[in-house]
């Protein structure tokens, strides 16, 4: 895409003033000779670039040995408890003693929650029986405010028919000859 | 006559430990590396020195080099980076840009030099009062003509970021010319404007 062509805003010159401003910096070159430099600094430096990326097969390698190492661990890791338990170690003893405490403790602290929840949602309960009764009770009042208003509307719609009706009646007619139109002309 | 090796191969023979291949590079991008960094603002005087550093931090990550782009692209990034920070490091203003080279002809091209030497200067001192991160696309789209896809990657920036800095480094550079500059305005170029 030309760089001409591009959206232009308001206090933006454009492209084409850009490029004429800026025509002689297009014109400035250089022209050097480094490569003897360059070179010499390489050689002197004894470095070397570092080697090219892994090929795309050993990251795939590597993540499958991580797994296999992690399985391994794992398997190594339940064989000692299970090998700790069955010798009667005290060490495994005392683990599953503070396991079964920490079970207790955390089915407890469940208990416990449970019954703020239940007390909760009673009181609850009891606010929306409440609100309940007392639409049941009103109920009279309400479907009577209804009508009521129903009616209101009756009688309105009744009135305008009638006014609306008259005053048609006694309007002057449009379009008469030599009478004024809307736009201030005589029709 | 063997044809003459592309830029891929060379740096894949550099990386398989064939260094001297990469000579062939320097001399192929040489003139392009020193003449984006005269461009950005450095003395004639040190381009050999940036360029010098430019391709011996090219060597050192060559590795880095990622094929899908051209290698002119990268090359533009690392000497814009290394243009910055030489800039940063001397403090250069623009007005210690040039060195007069001899002026001892009196003839109408040495006076044209001259002149066009003096707008060069007058230009690279209203760009240095434009912030860095819009001058640098500026200077890599209307001065390099890299197209705004390259200007993105050399600087490491989305499109629209490089597109709306150009508007505002465009609008910038206008108003710091007709206030500081106006000689180097093109004939009409601030009719109708406050």
């Amino acid at each position: 895409m030309s760089v001409k062509r591009w959206f232009r805003r308001p206090d933006d010159p454009g492209a084409a003033w850009a490029e004429e401003i800026l025509a002689p910096l297009r014109r400035r070159q250089a022209d050097v000779d480094v490569a003897p430099a360059v070179m010499r600094r390489i050689a002197g430096g004894a470095i070397a670039p570092a080697p090219a990326a892994l090929s795309g097969a050993w990251p795939q390698v590597a993540w499958a040995a991580a797994l296999l190492g992690g399985f391994a661990a794992l398997a190594l890791l339940i064989a000692t408890a299970g090998v700790m338990i069955a010798g009667g170690d005290e060490g495994a003893r005392a683990a599953i003693a503070l396991t079964g405490v920490a079970a207790r403790i955390t089915l407890r602290g469940f208990d416990h929650m449970a019954g703020i929840l239940s007390v909760f949602a009673g009181a609850l309960l009891a606010f929306v029986k409440g609100a309940w009764t007392m639409v049941d009770a009103l109920s009279p009042l309400v479907r009577g405010g209804a009508l009521a208003g129903a009616l209101a509307g009756l009688v309105s719609i009744g009135i305008s028919i009638i006014v609306v009706s008259r005053a048609r009646r006694t309007a002057p007619l449009a379009h008469r000859p030599g009478f004024p139109t809307n736009n201030g002309g005589l029709s | 006559m063997a044809a003459e090796p592309n830029d891929l191969e060379l740096v894949q023979q550099v990386l398989a430990g064939r260094t001297e291949k990469f000579e062939v590079l320097v001399r192929r991008y040489q003139r392009l590396v020193a003449t984006a960094a005269l461009r950005m603002g450095i003395p004639r005087q040190e381009i050999e020195d940036v360029a010098n550093e430019v391709f011996y931090k090219v060597f050192r990550s060559l590795h880095r080099y990622e094929p899908s782009h051209a290698l002119s692209t990268w090359l533009y990034r690392i000497t814009v980076n290394a243009a910055l920070d030489h800039r940063r490091s001397r403090r250069h203003d623009a007005q210690s840009d040039e060195i007069p080279e001899s002026l001892a002809g009196t003839g109408p091209s040495a006076l044209e030099e001259a002149g066009e030497r003096e707008r060069a200067t007058q230009l690279q001192e209203a760009l240095g009062r434009l912030p860095e991160h819009y001058r640098t696309p500026l200077l890599l789209t209307h001065v390099e003509g890299l197209s705004i896809e390259e200007v993105g990657r050399v600087m490491n920036l989305p499109e629209g970021t490089i597109k709306s800095r150009l508007f505002r480094a465009r609008a910038q550079l206008k108003e710091i010319i007709r206030r500081h500059y106006p000689g180097l305005a093109p004939e009409g170029a601030f009719e109708g404007t406050a």
